[in-house]
């Protein structure tokens, strides 16, 4: 079977650099291999207990927010937890029309200092009004940001039509050092009228620009090398590298978490086909850590 | 995706096993971190499987069934050791329960196509992870079984499933698969599977307790397993969060990545909004809100 490529160099970067990121987080814990993050059949934040002046306070800020949203909120409910899957302490609230239905929640990100996710649950699928087109959406999706006190990322958003939540869907794609973060991204759902229907700001912390990354051609060394020790995948074909921020994933190393805390680092991101006589076909994609050639993750296409 | 009509190949899961013990046994000449990393990596994959005994055991009827295509994804097929079908499993079993179902389980040489048809006909719920596509001459809506097959598994297509069931609407259906969510292209007139379902593709139904989900595209089996572990944390966090709320609440999650040459995928879903999921509908919706 395969052989895994994990180098010494960067399982150190891993925990030198973990290390200082978990100390400078203390509320994160690593799981048991020492990746911390979210595994199936946890919970996925553990709870902390919020005084009633805390608690009243995130309620206010989250109802405040909601306002500016221009969601009418009758009363709320509001707990605090930390994360796994990001590491960070969210207070979440829900928020109740007058009529005791539940018609918003909030997750605020505290380490971060502002919305996590914002969704309003729309009563109304399938409602008309005013339509706004995918010309007019990047604007009021920018209004939208201005009104949740959130920064407008200083690159071009995308916009399509979101089937799924039936609106219009603005996103800044996160880009960090010229490099893309395609996990990564601010995003604002409108439905048609222009109203919000949800919002978001994935943006995870990120280990430092390698300062001399391998280059393509030894990433894929590395991938094929990867590759090449098992019988089916020797016979992939391999795409052409692309740099991308990526956290590590349990595509290939089923003890780490399904969703990790850790920082996004640097990967080379290499497509894989393996297309056989015998019928066997399977596309993905490999992770392969800029800094040394490991492989942190990847996936397979569904 | 995969290919449409090649020949079949079906591994044995005995050489799958052997596989795996052979390699132990090169480990053993690599250094100790490696070998310690690949031992801890068996240990995990054995836990998968054996949580995946301990969820299927309990089930008491069939009233749903949850289904995930192992093979296809990892070991002999393409030379990874995607757990991710497993992970799926077991979230959507431990879901199921969340919403009052008894679930039960099939995954490898257990989800055949005759066991799918068997049951089709009184899942109150149902889970599929595992390819599918438009298949055949009609590009007809269907999923690749697992069964132990590598590639040209059966395929179970919308019309299948329709023919198989009586006119009563399942209540929660998940196609956790390529292209699945999508509507047929126009002019084909082909039965989607969520109508296959008895679940009409739009989002206002208020007729019925009834809720579809599936995927538009080719999305990253890692993006599904991150919204799919969303959408159930918030199922199980909260009393009646409602399907279509627990939807919106992950997709605001998940910034879907685009596979190199591709559209970029997206999760979809048809029926009630209002919906919570609760097995027990009668009286209407007593824990809707």
């Amino acid at each position: 079977m395969k052989r895994m490529r994990l180098s010494g160099v960067a399982t150190a970067l891993l925990l030198v650099a973990g290390g200082a990121w978990l100390t400078s987080h203390s509320h994160a814990s690593a799981g048991s291999n020492g990746v911390p993050g979210w595994r199936v059949g946890e919970a996925m934040s553990n709870p902390i207990a919020l005084s009633k002046t805390q608690s009243d306070s995130a309620s206010e800020r989250a109802t405040s927010l909601l306002k500016a949203a221009g969601v009418a909120v009758a009363r709320t409910e509001t707990s605090r937890g930390l994360d796994k899957t990001i590491g960070h302490v969210i207070d979440t609230t829900i928020a109740f029309d007058a009529n005791g239905k539940r018609v918003a929640e909030v997750e605020y990100d505290n380490d971060a200092g502002r919305i996590w996710t914002l969704t309003r649950f729309t009563q109304d699928w399938g409602a008309q009004g005013s339509p706004i087109d995918a010309v007019a959406a990047p604007a009021a999706a920018s209004n939208v940001l201005n009104a949740l006190g959130l920064t407008r990322p200083q690159v071009s958003p995308t916009i399509s039509w979101d089937n799924g939540t039936g609106s219009w869907l603005v996103v800044w794609p996160r880009v960090v050092a010229g490099i893309p973060a395609p996990g990564d991204a601010t995003s604002v759902w409108l439905d048609t009228t222009g109203r919000l229907r949800a919002a978001s700001v994935l943006e995870r912390p990120t280990f430092l620009v390698p300062e001399s990354p391998i280059s393509a051609d030894a990433a894929l060394s590395f991938a094929r090398e990867f590759m090449d020790g098992d019988p089916v995948a020797a016979q992939a074909t391999l795409g052409t590298p692309h740099l991308e921020w990526r956290r590590p994933n349990n595509f290939l190393t089923p003890s780490n978490p399904a969703i990790a805390s850790t920082p996004l680092q640097v990967v080379w991101a290499v497509g894989y086909e393996i297309s056989l006589p015998d019928g066997r076909h399977s596309r993905g994609v490999l992770w392969v850590d800029a800094t040394d050639g490991g492989l942190i993750g990847g996936s397979d296409v569904g | 995706v995969d290919d449409e009509g090649a020949e079949p190949w079906k591994i044995d899961h005995g050489d799958h096993r052997e596989q795996v013990h052979s390699e132990v046994k090169v480990g053993v000449t690599m250094h100790t971190q490696s070998l310690s990393f690949r031992l801890q990596r068996i240990a995990l994959m054995a836990l998968f499987s054996t949580s995946i005994f301990l969820a299927t055991a309990p089930a008491t009827n069939a009233t749903s069934s949850v289904y995930s295509n192992i093979t296809a994804f990892a070991g002999s097929c393409d030379g990874t050791y995607d757990t991710y079908s497993s992970q799926l499993y077991n979230l959507t079993i431990s879901g199921f329960r969340k919403l009052g179902y008894s679930p039960s389980g099939y995954t490898g040489t257990s989800f055949t196509k005759s066991k799918v048809l068997d049951s089709v006909d009184t899942d109150k719920a149902f889970y599929v992870h595992s390819h599918g596509d438009y298949y055949g001459s009609n590009d007809t809506q269907g999923f690749r079984v697992d069964a132990g097959y590598c590639s040209g598994a059966p395929i179970v297509y919308s019309t299948d499933v329709d023919s198989h069931r009586g006119s009563t609407p399942a209540q929660v259906v998940i196609l956790s698969t390529c292209y699945l969510g999508e509507n047929p292209p126009s002019g084909t007139n082909q039965l989607s599977m969520a109508e296959a379902f008895g679940i009409p593709q739009v989002q206002d139904l208020v007729t019925e307790w009834a809720w579809y989900m599936g995927y538009k595209k080719e999305p990253y089996t890692s993006d599904e397993l991150e919204f799919e572990s969303y959408f159930w944390n918030k199922i199980q966090g909260y009393a009646y969060y409602g399907l279509t709320n627990a939807f919106q609440a992950a997709r605001a999650h998940i910034s879907f990545s685009t596979p190199p040459g591709m559209s970029t995928p997206s999760p979809m879903w048809y029926g009630n909004p209002n919906y919570t999921g609760w097995y027990d509908t009668s009286g209407g919706c007593p824990n809707c809100e």
